[in-house]
């Protein structure tokens, strides 16, 4: 293992860091919980209170976009733990290519979901004026379906710029030096992964017949 | 890279990752079936088995330390409270 390490501000010694680190990112993660928690907690009362008429409006998401992108963002979370491993055994070269292939990973997320976002539009499926369904719980579906969605894509998003970030320290040619960063990063990615496994039988699986 | 390295930085997340894809394709299968009972906790219950999966080994919660298992913990309690509490009220009115 690595032995050294950058300490950030306000760690003296690295022991310290290697403790605060993973403390201090879980601490951030369960306050995610809490604000998916809130999103998720609308899509059950809707659900409840909504019925069959709920379910209706689920059977028109796009079940292979959602699929394939749960398979993009689950393979992005090995690639992202083997870096992370890579990184704090000191092995650069492997830590660099796994970094590289969540980026594009997590880039190849955002287009598939794009491209799904353009179908969602052209069949008319934004509640308000113009929407297939009308008022009622199928339009509380979708709009379900596009906080939760360009919520999670705004999260991808953010990871994909510490990524980028890890990516850069590599470069700089001290990214072993930065274990403590490439697991903080780590952690924050593998929830974006969780948020979309629990999203994913939601938004894609309730409407199968 | 020594045969315990390469074990413990490529094969075991590749193990993990292995049964996550088995978990979708079981969720994804079970979705389809004409009739199947109680769809919704059985795909909800795969999901939670998937975090699991991510939460214990990906983001080595197991081998974390009590500070860090606390902080994690805090989230799912909390969380849970929202919903126990939304729906206690929803539940009985």
């Amino acid at each position: 293992m690595a032995e050294d390490l950058v300490l950030h501000e306000p760690f003296e010694e690295a022991a310290r860091q290697r403790i605060a680190v993973p403390f201090g990112v879980w601490s951030f993660l369960a306050t995610e919980c809490l604000f998916f928690g809130g999103i998720l907690l609308f899509y059950a009362y809707a659900r409840w209170h909504g019925g069959e008429a709920f379910t209706q409006g689920a059977k028109e998401a796009a079940v292979w976009y959602g699929t394939i992108n749960t398979a993009v963002l689950m393979t992005s979370s090995l690639t992202m733990a083997i870096a992370e491993r890579a990184t704090k055994g000191g092995f650069r070269v492997v830590a660099r290519w796994m970094l590289g292939g969540t980026l594009m990973l997590g880039l190849s997320f955002l287009v598939i979901k794009g491209f799904e976002y353009r179908k969602d539009v052209h069949e008319h499926l934004i509640p308000g004026p113009g929407f297939k369904f009308g008022q009622g719980p199928a339009a509380q579906f979708w709009a379900f379906y596009w906080t939760a969605t360009v919520t999670h894509a705004i999260h991808v998003t953010i990871g994909l710029g510490i990524i980028a970030r890890l990516l850069w320290i590599e470069r700089r040619g001290d990214l072993l030096l930065h274990a403590t960063s490439a697991q903080g990063g780590a952690l924050y990615w593998h929830l974006v992964d969780i948020v979309w496994v629990v999203l994913y039988p939601l938004l894609y699986l309730v409407g199968r017949p | 890279m020594t045969h315990e390295e390469r074990r413990e930085i490529v094969l075991a997340p590749l193990i993990v990752w292995a049964g996550l894809f088995v978990l979708l394709g079981l969720t994804w299968g079970y979705a389809y079936i004409p009739g199947a009972s109680a769809k919704v906790i059985v795909s909800l219950t795969i999901a939670l088995a998937k975090g699991a999966l991510i939460v214990a080994f990906f983001m080595q919660l197991r081998r974390a330390d009590g500070l860090t298992r606390l902080a994690a913990l805090a989230g799912i309690v909390w969380a849970s409270f929202l919903f126990l509490f939304t729906f206690a009220d929803f539940l009985t009115r």
